[in-house]
């Protein structure tokens, strides 16, 4: 065994996804098993091999009435292994994967699967109440939404660094860019700037464009104990950091709006123990449900410094000549963000986006990303995921080393 | 959010009660039980932020063009935290207009100075509860003004006004856009009925909020603190609830429960003056003062009126407060009449949505009976007549009736026109005359006279009589002046109007 595989939380053998969409065909059980089954295949494995689960979900109970998924999801795989649901609004999949690596640590289960799951679109007339429960019982008194806190990031970053409405639509036609060789993107389909600039106001200055969509879709990622992972795959991808963080609820709790401390801790924890630096990282998956979510993330990550975020990525999306990723040249490297289109184009499922990042990490160190593949000079050794629940009040941050 | 959810947290939303942490300086909204800065529990102090003209900034902002369902009726709107002294607090901003254009947020809504409002937030539905809170609007520093406690200096031996607070809409709507929108002749009412202009609240102001923001300018005129105030009346024909007191939301929201009593009067637009003897009373009687040192009377109404009716061109809204008691009285009372008979020119049955009234009806044997029926019988037990006054004030349904019965008791239109402001403000009904009392006051010299005359349809007419004190002149820097208030006013076409009135369906 490697040292890297010695140290490492757990070993992925196997991801699956659904397409994001709007699916009206599928139920939430549909979506949950068709991804299972698609990781199962890509592990080589059968179900009856997995000795428990791990579910994240943020809103099944409000938006189609299903509480209690582990036991929906039990009653259609007809097993009686331990399944943990696990909520943490927008990062529900990114804290299952975290407990699925302590498991499989622990030494408790040998090989444990890990579903995202969200059905949004059946409700579409609820969604942003939904939604809104991953704010403060303070804010939504006030009316505030989802895009509207975000909102108040965005409008307080612009206020302190001089960030640009252009700069933060360029977030968008990057990801959008990403997008259009992912068969399960939501929007495969490049974006000028002049549509998010001119895009509807949903809440200014948060125009629909630097939204991600609602979504339906899963994801499911299998883990197994690294020192038996060879037995199933030549190339097990070892999560080698986990960190996630808490902050408080309510945006107006907190000091500082233009970045989040739950980024910025989980970030720090990660790193630290998978031994890497901010040069060491090829790929990484950000939690952009809004473009200023991008911007602040790669700012609490240190990749730029603090309200460089902008103008750094304008210049990287405004010069970019090529057809597929658009790289971008960091001081500690050139890495790829959001490599399949990010939550914006990719789409955004709520529940399935944290162990999406993970698929989407899987697939470009294992090289099977098939046409978005992504081409850096050096070999894809690191992949990172950030996932971020409500306005920060919830994160975690993963990394994935091959 | 459920009935017992909003109850619970209401001194916060209602009074912006907060924390400060005593040991390591650190400030808190909503007020908390432990510092998390510094896990201090024991020396974390509450904070009101409205009280003292506390004055903020916004920090950031968003204007919400998709709310959830529960703040529909108010899209769009701007949802916001603003800065008070080192407490962010969130909030809404008011009084602000949203165009179909992108709002500057960081330009124009970041570091604007804002001032408190009580506003409504939202509503539980059609038969739901309303659920009120504080909103901040762009400051008028003209007007607002810093109040500390008031010193007393005299405590007379009979009890009369302490404090007066007017509080009067930033918006307003014109004559012409009313006859414009029906297709009438806006002269018939500029020179018929004396009529020009109308203040009109914002979509989320309601009785409710009137009262509250007079309350609170009476009592900062004042300078007591509002656990002082014993009893409140709010009267009023258009109160936010059919059944549900408008005087507990006030008597909480200027923080003077629960040791206070009250309750809501409804008489037409004599609802408030109505309760004026029962004011004073209370503090002049041996065994009642003990327990009423001051009382609190409220004439307040966003005035219904059928869309296109006569009553659309002159019904007006906002809120006027009076406080009674024996210290630093600035007008004394001397002496009271009331006169009273049935008579239906005016009135609204349980299901319906607009008042019904008797047209020409209104005149004569109503209003002009019963004013003057009231004024003679006082001035005749005061043995005085129109000229031992200094001014006279009337119930004001247009700017014609006032003038009409003023010159049939002998007066002058100089001792009219101080406190005739319908011309300008709309009939606000419950708060009509007392609005006339309290220009009047604004302007008025120590030692005048003041008649003041109230008509309420249905109906009746309550008369008093007033002369003011040096304590009047001595407090007046802390009012603000009604007249003041009206400057500046920004219109509403009868479209928007229509939509802050309700009568605007959708």
């Amino acid at each position: 065994m490697t040292v890297r595989a010695s140290r490492a939380y757990a070993a992925i053998i196997g991801c699956g996804r659904t397409k994001f969409s709007e699916l009206w065909d599928d139920s939430m059980s549909d979506l949950m098993l068709d991804s299972l089954i698609s990781a199962l295949k890509t592990a080589d494995i059968e179900f009856k091999d997995i000795e428990a689960m791990f579910v994240g979900n943020f809103i099944a109970a409000k938006i189609i009435d299903q509480g209690l998924v582990a036991g929906e999801l039990a009653q259609s795989l007809g097993t009686h292994i331990p399944i943990f649901r696990l909520e943490g609004a927008c990062a529900s999949a990114g804290l299952a994967f975290y407990n699925a690596c302590l498991g499989i640590k622990s030494g408790k289960f040998d090989i444990v699967a890990v579903t995202g799951v969200e059905k949004m679109t059946d409700r579409g007339e609820i969604v942003t109440d939904a939604l809104a429960a991953a704010a403060s019982n303070w804010e939504r008194f006030y009316g505030n939404t989802f895009p509207g806190l975000y909102a108040n990031i965005m409008a307080r970053h612009m206020y302190e660094y001089g960030t640009t409405r252009e700069q933060l639509a360029m977030v968008s036609v990057k990801n959008h860019q990403h997008a259009i060789n992912n068969k399960f993107a939501q929007y495969p389909f490049p974006i000028k700037i002049d549509s998010v600039l001119k895009s509807p106001l949903v809440a200014d200055p948060i125009r629909l464009l630097d939204c991600s969509p609602v979504s339906d879709g899963a994801s499911s990622v299998i883990l197994c104990n690294p020192e038996i992972a060879k037995r199933y795959t030549e190339t097990p991808v070892y999560v080698t950091g986990a960190g996630a963080a808490t902050d408080a609820l309510a945006l107006f709790a907190r000091e500082d709006f233009t970045g989040l401390t739950a980024t910025k801790l989980a970030a720090q924890q990660a790193f630290t123990e998978a031994k890497i630096e901010q040069k060491d990282v090829n790929i990484l998956e950000l939690h952009d449900c809004f473009t200023i979510e991008e911007v602040t993330a790669l700012e609490d990550m240190k990749f730029v410094e603090k309200g460089e975020g902008g103008p750094f990525i304008g210049e990287a999306v405004d010069s970019f000549k090529g057809s597929k990723h658009i790289v971008y040249p960091c001081l500690s490297g050139e890495i790829v963000v959001n490599c399949g289109g990010g939550l914006k184009a990719d789409g955004h499922p709520v529940g399935a986006t944290g162990s999406r990042q993970i698929c989407e990490l899987w697939e470009q160190l294992v090289g099977i990303a098939g046409k978005k593949q992504v081409d850096l000079d050096t070999d894809l050794t690191t992949g990172v995921a950030h996932n971020i629940g409500g306005t920060g009040g919830v994160g975690s941050v993963h990394v994935l080393q091959i | 959010m459920s009935v017992p959810y909003v109850r619970r947290n209401l001194e916060s939303r209602y009074r912006l009660i907060a924390s400060h942490c005593e040991t390591c300086n650190g400030n808190y909204f909503p007020k908390r039980k432990i510092c998390p800065k510094c896990g201090n529990n024991d020396h974390l102090k509450e904070v009101s932020l409205i009280e003292n003209g506390h004055l903020g900034y916004v920090f950031s902002a968003s204007a919400i063009r998709h709310p959830a369902t529960t703040h529909t009726r108010y899209a769009p709107y701007i949802s916001a935290v603003v800065e008070l002294d080192g407490y962010k607090v969130p909030t809404m901003i008011t009084d602000f207009e949203i165009s179909s254009d992108e709002v500057d947020i960081v330009n124009d809504i970041i570091g604007m100075a804002i001032e408190p409002v009580f506003r409504r937030i939202t509503e539980q539905g059609e038969e739901g509860v309303i659920e009120y809170g504080m909103k901040f609007r762009p400051s008028q520093s003209s007007l607002f003004k810093e109040y500390g406690p008031y010193t007393p200096k005299k405590i007379s031996r009979k009890a009369g006004l302490v404090s007066y607070g007017v509080y009067l809409p930033r918006y307003k709507v014109t004559v012409e856009q009313i006859s414009k929108t029906f297709g009438t002749n806006a002269e018939t009412y500029r020179r018929g009925l004396a009529l020009e202009e109308k203040g009109v609240g914002n979509l989320d102001e309601d009785t409710g909020t009137y009262s509250v923001e007079a309350a609170r300018r009476a009592i900062n005129h004042a300078g007591i603190d509002p656990q002082k105030i014993d009893r409140i009346w709010v009267g009023s024909e258009s109160p936010p609830y059919a059944v549900k007191p408008t005087t507990t939301i006030v008597a909480e929201a200027i923080g003077a429960t629960p040791y206070v009593g009250g309750s809501d009067r409804e008489f037409a637009c004599k609802a408030a003056t109505d309760a004026i003897p029962d004011a004073i009373a209370l503090v002049n009687d041996e065994l009642m003062s003990k327990t009423h040192e001051y009382t609190m009377v409220i004439g307040s109404d966003k005035a219904q009126a059928r869309p296109g009716d006569p009553l659309d061109y002159s019904v007006g809204e906002g809120g006027v407060a009076l406080i009674f008691g024996k210290t630093d009285v600035i007008a004394e009372p001397l002496g009271v009449a009331s006169y009273l008979t049935d008579t239906p020119d005016f009135w609204r049955r349980e299901t319906a949505k607009f008042p019904s009234h008797g047209g020409r009806f209104t005149g004569d044997p109503s209003y002009f009976k019963h004013v003057l029926g009231a004024a003679k019988k006082l001035m005749s037990d005061l043995e005085m007549t129109s000229k031992d006054f200094n001014y006279v004030v009337f119930h004001q349904p247009n700017g014609k009736f006032p003038i009409r019965a003023g010159t049939k008791l002998g007066f002058e239109i100089e001792q009219i026109k101080p406190g005739l402001m319908v011309t300008k403000c709309g009939n606000l009904y419950s708060g009509s005359s007392p609005l006339g009392f309290a220009a009047t006051l604004d302007i008025a010299q120590d030692n005048e006279k003041i008649l003041l005359v109230s008509y309420g349809s249905g109906a009746g007419s309550d008369a008093s009589a007033w002369i003011t004190t040096e304590a009047l002149l001595e407090k007046r820097e802390r009012t603000i002046p009604v007249r003041d208030q009206i400057e500046g006013r920004k219109e509403m076409d009868y479209l928007q109007y229509a939509r802050s009135k309700g009568t605007l369906m959708f």
